[in-house]
């Protein structure tokens, strides 16, 4: 299908183009607005530190790299306890077992990027940047990334390919007609199904939109922007020893950034199958030796989403989330747990509830 | 062991974690019913931290309060919207007024 066709089939309601800016800013952007989670509790973290032996330099310089909140809180408390340095390490590693399975979910984008920024990027893998990025790559409707050779296709020959015409039927059957943006793409995705027959295409067939240098570019200025976020805010945490106010009820801000990040993404079965199961599972394996809870739960939500979501799907519905757009770090719940979550010291201003660390 | 080495030696381990699969299944050919299963690991481990951290707090079961409330508008907005900016502002903004009015935040 030719522009002219899309266009025409896509009519007003479509807006115009799609985001014309290059990727890096469009990845910059999507972290942005998560600052406001972001800052506070890096700021939390910074105070902790700041509380402890530990010098306010490597406080700062665990911001950079190992970049993961709540490991870091809990780094830093059981150091101040004098744990044994093994516990200290293992259990911040415990807790940031959940990057094994964000690292299975960026293994295709990601390993089709060049070796010399597929590793440093690597770094930046946060939940916010990993959500925001799989979801900026299931906007441009790549089913996959695409297999050498595919990846010079552009938008306007993949528009052909017949998994872009099933996943995009998929999503026009699900989505909430009220919504504009929905809106444009369930007009985007019945013109593509009209014009293949909405195909059989598997999710594995060549169709890409988004390259990988485009992913990487996405990658990169999202992680990059939680970064820096994320150390001014420990910076200034350990600078003023920040404290906010309990009325602020900041502990909020980090479950509520996750929130942001996964609504979007429940448009599809599969998805809202993977997020209810999990969920569910989670709250039941809440006490799972070793903060395991969170792990399991998403385990179980995975295997539910591939089972169950294509039998109440369509075969090749499963499609990746879209429309996510936000930052900060896994910290928030795998630190609730009493098993892991010796973390945060009570007296970090934003933890208000004790959430966050506790 | 200094804190300093203790960052850096988590540092590292955090990076092998973050590497781990990366590098396996870059190295194997992925059938689609995994590829299908990986992509629904962000939604899934981010429903599972929603969920934990609005149901618990510690090992406590987190009342019915503000929280609750404030989430369930958010999610009503991002649901409607598909606005992360306005999902948080909006998640805030009734937290605030609701513990402003007395209502307990949970």
């Amino acid at each position: 299908m030719d522009r002219d066709e899309r266009a025409s089939a896509g009519g007003s309601r479509r807006k115009p183009d799609r985001d014309e800016r290059p990727h890096l800013v469009q990845g910059v952007l999507a972290i942005v607005p998560l600052a406001a989670g972001v800052l506070p509790f890096g700021m939390a973290y910074g105070a902790a530190v700041a509380e402890s032996e530990v010098s306010g330099w490597v406080g700062l310089m665990a911001s950079v790299l190992i970049l993961a909140g709540a490991s870091q809180l809990a780094l830093v408390d059981l150091i101040q306890r004098d744990a044994h340095w093994a516990i200290a390490i293992g259990t911040a590693l415990v807790i940031n077992a959940r990057f094994v399975m964000y690292s299975g979910a960026l293994a295709v984008p990601l390993g089709r990027v060049p070796a010399r920024l597929r590793f440093p990027l690597i770094h930046l893998m946060t939940d916010q940047a990993t959500a925001a990025s799989l979801a900026h790559g299931a906007n441009h409707g790549a089913a996959s990334f695409g297999h050498p050779g595919a990846n010079a296709r552009r938008r306007d020959e993949a528009a052909s390919d017949a998994t872009a015409g099933s996943t995009a039927t998929d999503v026009a059957a699900t989505t909430d007609p009220a919504d504009p943006t929905a809106e444009a793409e369930r007009t985007d995705g019945g013109a593509h199904a009209g014009s293949n027959s909405a195909g059989e295409g598997g999710p594995s067939s060549t169709s890409t939109e988004l390259e990988p240098s485009d992913f990487a570019a996405f990658f990169a200025g999202a992680g990059l922007t939680l970064l820096v976020t994320w150390t001014i805010g420990t910076w200034i945490g350990i600078e003023f020893g920040a404290r906010v106010p309990e009325g602020w009820q900041l502990g909020f801000a980090v479950p509520l950034m996750f929130l942001a990040l996964l609504i979007p993404s429940l448009i599809q079965r599969p998805t809202l199958v993977a997020a209810g199961v999990s969920a569910v599972v989670t709250l039941l394996a809440h006490s799972a030796p070793f903060g395991s809870g969170l792990l399991i739960g998403a385990l179980s939500g995975v295997a539910a989403g591939v089972l169950l979501g294509g039998r109440l799907g369509k075969p090749g519905a499963v499609v990746p989330d879209r429309g996510v757009g936000v930052v900060a770090d896994g910290e928030v719940g795998v630190v609730g747990d009493g098993e892991v979550g010796v973390v945060a010291d009570p007296n970090t201003g934003v933890d208000a509830d004790g959430d966050v660390g506790t | 062991m200094s804190p300093a080495v203790q960052v850096l030696l988590a540092a590292l381990g955090t990076y092998l974690l973050r590497a781990s699969l990366v590098i396996l299944l870059g190295r194997v050919e992925i059938s689609e019913r995994i590829e299908a299963g990986l992509k629904l690991v962000a939604p899934a481990v981010l429903a599972a931290l929603v969920a934990q951290t609005l149901i618990f707090d510690g090992d406590q079961i987190r009342g019915i309060g503000a929280w609750h409330l404030a989430a369930v508008v958010a999610a009503g907005v991002g649901w409607r919207w598909r606005s992360v900016a306005w999902t948080l502002v909006v998640g805030m903004g009734v937290l605030w007024l609701a513990t402003s009015v007395g209502i307990r935040s949970g």
